[in-house]
C-alpha cells in the first residue's frame, strides 16, 4: 500500500534549505538592466518526486564567457535546458534582456542560439543544406540569408566541406556545424552544453579559439563543462553547482581573492627534506601553515610582498639548501576543488 | 535582423512549414531504404497485374470485362500497400528526431509546433503521393483494355490520396507523441491493421460464407440506402475530422504547456460534436422520408445508437486524452501546479493505474444500474408520449442491456489497461494496444456468433451500424438472444478479475504499490531485508 501523497505537488518535496522570500513578478517583462543579459532566481527543478535544483540565481553580463561548472549531474544540463526554453522550472523565473523565459518562449528562441551536449545530425542533407534548413527555419531569407550562411561558414571554417554530407563528418566537425547553427540568426546568447566533450586536444584548443573569437565579436557566451581546464583560459566569470545547489558564482578572480583571502601559498623545492625547519617557520607572524611533503615546502603566507625576504632569512640561517620557489596562483580548479565536495544530487 | 514580411509572421500561415518539408524531403529520397520500398511497392502492383491478366485470360471472353477485373484489383492492391508501406514513412517522423537528439535543435528553433506538424505532413505526404504518380503507367495498362473510364481511375486515386493523407497525420500524430521509433511503429500500424486489413479480410472471408453473414455487412450499407449525400457527408465528417484532430493534438504534443493550445483542441471536440449531433438529426429527418415505415420508435432506436456511440467513445477520449497530458514532455509540475485539480482528475482516470480500474469500475455502477432503475420509468413514460409503446419498451430494454454489456466491457479492458501498466507498458501504447485488442475480439465475437447462427437474421439496420464501436454482438443478442449479453458479461467481468489480480501480483513481484499511480521512470521501493 502506498501511503506517500501522490507525487503531483510543486511544492519541494525533498526538504530544502531555507531561503529568503523572493519576489514573486507576474509581468512578463521588468525593467532592463544594461550590463546584464541573463537573470534566473530561485529556480528549482522536481523530476519525478526527486529535486535536483534549489534555488539556483545568477546573472550573466553582456559579452562575457559565463562557465556554468560542476560534477556530473550537480544540475547544469537541467538549468541549461530550462534557459533554453526546453522544459519548464517547478518554481523560479528567467530573464533574457528583460524578457520572461518562461512567459515568452518564442521570443527567446529567437535570440538565443543552442548547442546540446550530443548533436544530432540529419542524414541525407549536406552541410550547407543543413545551414539552409536552420536558416529558414529561422525565417532568413534572400540575401540576408546568403549574408549570414557565407559568414558563419567562414568563421567555423567549414568552407571546404559545404557539399560534405553532414553523417560523414567527425564529432569536432559536427560541433563546429552546429555551433554554425546557433550562430545563424545572430543570437545574443550561445548557450553552449558541454561544447567540447569528446573533442580531442587539437578540436578543442580550435574550438576554444573560436569561442574567443566570438566573445571579441561581442557575444555574451553560458557554457558548461566539467573539464576545467577547458573554461579556466577563456571564461570571465563561473557558477559553481554542485547537488542542485549554486555554491558559488562571480568573477573568477573575485572567486579566487575570497576564498584564498589575503593569504598566498608558496612552494619551495628543498635539496633534502629537513622536519627541523618546520618549527622555525611556524614561528613567524606572517605564516600560518606549513606543510612539508618529501622534499617539497608549502607554506601560506599572509604578510605584505616586500618582507617574504624575512621567510627566506630562516631558511638560509637554518642552512636550508633549495632549488626553486614557485607562487601558486589560482585557478578554476583550485576554486573547484575547494568548494565541492564531488557529490552529486 | 532583418525577418520575413508581416503575412510570414502570422500564426496561422507562418511559412507554411517550407524549411522542414524541404528538410524532410531530402533526407528521405536520399535513404537507400527509400529505393527499395519504392521497387517493392512497384514489384508487388507490376505482379499482381500480371497475374491478374493471365488469370482473367483463361476465364473471361470480354477485353472490357478483362479491364475491369484489372482495374478493380489493381486499385484493391494499392489499397492494402498503402496502408502497408506509407505509415513507415510518418510514424518515425518525430520519434527518429527524439531518438537522434536533432529535436531540442529544432524545437528551439522559431518555428511554431503548427509549422513543424504542417511541415512534417507536406514532406512525407509529398513523398507518398510521387508514390502514387508513378504507379500512372500501370494504370494505363488496366485502361488499355477498356471498360473503365479516365474519371474511375481519378476517383479512385482520389480515394487513395485521402487514405495516404489520413495515414500521413495519424502517423504523425503518434511519433509526436513517443521518443521510440519501434514504439511509434507498433503504435501506429496496430490500429491500421485492426481498423484496416482485419474488417477487410473478415468480409473478404465473408463474401463466400454464409448468407447471413453477408446479410450483417449489406445491412450497413441497407441503412443508409437512398441516402447517397448523407453518406459523402458523413464520410467528409469522419475523414476531415480524423486528420484536424490528429493535427491538433500533434500540434498541442509539441507546445509549451504555456501557450494555452488545449483551446483548439476543445473547440474541435466541441465542432465534432455539433457537426455529429448534426449528421445524426439530418439521417433521422432523412430517413422518416426516404425510408418507408420509419416511426417514433425508430427514432429513439437512432437515438441509443448514437448514446452508445458516444459512450463507448467519450470514456476512451478521455482516457486518451489524460495519458497524453500526463506523458508530455514538457508538461512538468509547474503546469501542474496551476491547475491541480485538473491534473489530479487526469491521474484518476489515467490508463495504467489501480484508479483507472476503479473508474472503470464506477462506471458499470452508473451506466449499468442507472439505465436499469430509470430506463422502466422512461419506458413507461415514452408510453404516454408515444403511439407505439410496446416498441419503446422493448428499444428501451435492449438498449439497457447494451449499455450493461459495455459498462462490463469496461471492467475487463480497465482491468486489461491495468495489467498492462503493471508490466511497463503506458501511455498511448497502453490505449492503443487496449483499443486494438477490443476490436479484434469484437470482430471475433461476431465471427463465432456468425457461424452459430448461420441462419436469416433479424437485423436492425442502425444496431447493426454499430459493429464498427464493437457492440454489435451485444445488440444482435438483445434481441431474443439474452444468453450472449449475460455470457459476454460474465466472460468480462471474469477476465476483468483476473486480470486485475494478475496485475496485483506483477506489481508485488516488482516491488511496487499496488494503490498508487505509476508514473514512467518511478523507482521500485528498496527490498525489505528479512533478518534471519
Amino acid at each position: 500500500m502506498n501511503d506517500e501523497p501522490l507525487p503531483l505537488e510543486p511544492a519541494p518535496i525533498l526538504p530544502t534549505e531555507p531561503k529568503e522570500s523572493i519576489e514573486v513578478i507576474d509581468t512578463t517583462k521588468r525593467e532592463r538592466q544594461p550590463d546584464v543579459l541573463v537573470s534566473v532566481q530561485g529556480l528549482d527543478m522536481v523530476f519525478d518526486s526527486k529535486q535536483v535544483l534549489f534555488d539556483v540565481g545568477f546573472e550573466v553580463n553582456r559579452g562575457e564567457i559565463f562557465g556554468f561548472i560542476g560534477p556530473n549531474g550537480a544540475g547544469k544540463t537541467t538549468t541549461i535546458r530550462i534557459l533554453s526554453t526546453l522544459l519548464i522550472p517547478t518554481r523560479g523565473d528567467l530573464w533574457l534582456d528583460g524578457v520572461h523565459v518562461i512567459e515568452q518562449p518564442e521570443i527567446i528562441r529567437r535570440r538565443i542560439g543552442y548547442m546540446p551536449d550530443y548533436v544530432g545530425v540529419y542524414p541525407g542533407l549536406t552541410v550547407r543544406e543543413y545551414l539552409e534548413f536552420f536558416a529558414g527555419a529561422y525565417r532568413l531569407r534572400g540575401k540576408q540569408r546568403d549574408a549570414l550562411l557565407s559568414d558563419v561558414i567562414e568563421l567555423t571554417d567549414l568552407g571546404k566541406l559545404v557539399e560534405t554530407e553532414v553523417q560523414v563528418l567527425s564529432k569536432g566537425m559536427r560541433q563546429r556545424l552546429c555551433l554554425a547553427q546557433t550562430l545563424i540568426h545572430d543570437p545574443d546568447l550561445l548557450i553552449l552544453d558541454e561544447p567540447a566533450s569528446g573533442l580531442d586536444p587539437r578540436a578543442r584548443i580550435e574550438f576554444r579559439a573560436l569561442l574567443k573569437e566570438l566573445r571579441r565579436m561581442g557575444k555574451t557566451i553560458l557554457l558548461s563543462s566539467h573539464i576545467l581546464t577547458e573554461l579556466s583560459p577563456i571564461c570571465d566569470s563561473v557558477g559553481i553547482i554542485e547537488q542542485g545547489r549554486l555554491i558559488r558564482y562571480g568573477e573568477v578572480a573575485d572567486i579566487l581573492s575570497q576564498l584564498r583571502g589575503d593569504r598566498v601559498w608558496y612552494e619551495v623545492t628543498l635539496v633534502t627534506a629537513q622536519e627541523g625547519i618546520l618549527s622555525h617557520l611556524r614561528s613567524h607572524p606572517a605564516i600560518d601553515e606549513v606543510k612539508l611533503d618529501d622534499s617539497v615546502l608549502r607554506f601560506s603566507y599572509g604578510g605584505a610582498e616586500e618582507d617574504l625576504h624575512t621567510v627566506f632569512a630562516i631558511l638560509a640561517r637554518e642552512k636550508v639548501s633549495f632549488t626553486s620557489v614557485r607562487r601558486e596562483e589560482g585557478d578554476l580548479e583550485s576554486i573547484f576543488m575547494s568548494l565541492t565536495q564531488g557529490e552529486v544530487s | 535582423m532583418e525577418t520575413s514580411p508581416w503575412y510570414q509572421r502570422l500564426p496561422m500561415f507562418g511559412n507554411l512549414g517550407m524549411p522542414i518539408a524541404l528538410k524532410e524531403v531530402r533526407s528521405l529520397i536520399r535513404r537507400n531504404r527509400y529505393f527499395w520500398s519504392q521497387f517493392i511497392y512497384l514489384a508487388f502492383l507490376a505482379v499482381g497485374v500480371i497475374i491478374v491478366i493471365t488469370g482473367a485470360q483463361g476465364t473471361v471472353t470480354k477485353q472490357e470485362a478483362v479491364g475491369q477485373q484489372l482495374f478493380a484489383w489493381f486499385f484493391r492492391l494499392q489499397a492494402f500497400l498503402v496502408a502497408l508501406v506509407f505509415p513507415a514513412f510518418a510514424a518515425t517522423s518525430f520519434s527518429s528526431e527524439k531518438a537522434e537528439r536533432s529535436f531540442e535543435l529544432l524545437i528551439t528553433t522559431d518555428l511554431r509546433p503548427h509549422e513543424l506538424v504542417w511541415g512534417k505532413f507536406i514532406g512525407i505526404f509529398g513523398n507518398c503521393c510521387y508514390f502514387l504518380m508513378v504507379t500512372l503507367p500501370l494504370l494505363g495498362i488496366c485502361i488499355l483494355f477498356g471498360g473503365v473510364s479516365i474519371w474511375d481511375a481519378f476517383e479512385n486515386y482520389l480515394l487513395l490520396v485521402l487514405e495516404a493523407a489520413l495515414l500521413c497525420i495519424y502517423g504523425i500524430w503518434v511519433s509526436s507523441c513517443t521518443a521510440s521509433n519501434l514504439r511509434a511503429i507498433m503504435a501506429t500500424y496496430a490500429p491500421v491493421l485492426f481498423f484496416g486489413f482485419v474488417p477487410m479480410g473478415l468480409m473478404q472471408g465473408m463474401r463466400a460464407g454464409s448468407g447471413g453473414t453477408q446479410g450483417v455487412f449489406s445491412a450497413i450499407l441497407d441503412a443508409f440506402a437512398g441516402q447517397e449525400l448523407l453518406v459523402m457527408a458523413i464520410v467528409a465528417y469522419a475523414a476531415i475530422g480524423f486528420f484536424v484532430f490528429c493535427f491538433v493534438a500533434a500540434v498541442l504534443r509539441l507546445s509549451s504547456p504555456e501557450s494555452n493550445q488545449e483551446t483548439p483542441l476543445r473547440v474541435y471536440g466541441l465542432i465534432a460534436l455539433l457537426v455529429g449531433l448534426g449528421l445524426a438529426a439530418w439521417y433521422v429527418q432523412s430517413s422518416r422520408t426516404v425510408r418507408p415505415g420509419w416511426g417514433p420508435s425508430d427514432d429513439i432506436e437512432a437515438v441509443f445508437a448514437l448514446a452508445m456511440l458516444l459512450a463507448f467513445v467519450l470514456p476512451i477520449a478521455v482516457l486518451s486524452y489524460s495519458s497524453g497530458r500526463i506523458e508530455t514532455p514538457l508538461r512538468t509540475s509547474r503546469a501542474a501546479g496551476q491547475r491541480p485539480w485538473v491534473t489530479r482528475l487526469c491521474w484518476v482516470l489515467l490508463p495504467g493505474g489501480a484508479r483507472g480500474y476503479i473508474f472503470a469500475l464506477l462506471f458499470v455502477a452508473v451506466a449499468y444500474f442507472g439505465v436499469h432503475w430509470i430506463g422502466t420509468d422512461i419506458a413507461s413514460l415514452s408510453g404516454v408520449l408515444l403511439s407505439d409503446a410496446p416498441d419503446a419498451r422493448s428499444v428501451l430494454a435492449y438498449g439497457r442491456d447494451v449499455f450493461g454489456a459495455i459498462a462490463f466491457g469496461f471492467v475487463g479492458y480497465g482491468a486489461f489497461s491495468f495489467l498492462l501498466s503493471t508490466a511497463g507498458v503506458r501511455g498511448f501504447l497502453n490505449w492503443a494496444i487496449v483499443l486494438a485488442t477490443a476490436v479484434l475480439l469484437s470482430l471475433l465475437a461476431v465471427v463465432y456468433w456468425v457461424q452459430v447462427e448461420s441462419e436469416q437474421l433479424p437485423l436492425s439496420p442502425l444496431f447493426s451500424t454499430s459493429i464498427v464501436v464493437s457492440v454489435m454482438t451485444y445488440t444482435q443478442g438483445a434481441e431474443g438472444r439474452d444468453w450472449l449479453i449475460r455470457w459476454c458479461m460474465v466472460v468480462h467481468a471474469t477476465a476483468g478479475a483476473l486480470c486485475f489480480f494478475g496485475g496485483l501480483v506483477v506489481l508485488r513481484m516488482r516491488r511496487l504499490p499496488a494503490l498508487g499511480v505509476f508514473r514512467p521512470g518511478q523507482k521500485a521501493a528498496p527490498m525489505p531485508v528479512r533478518e534471519s
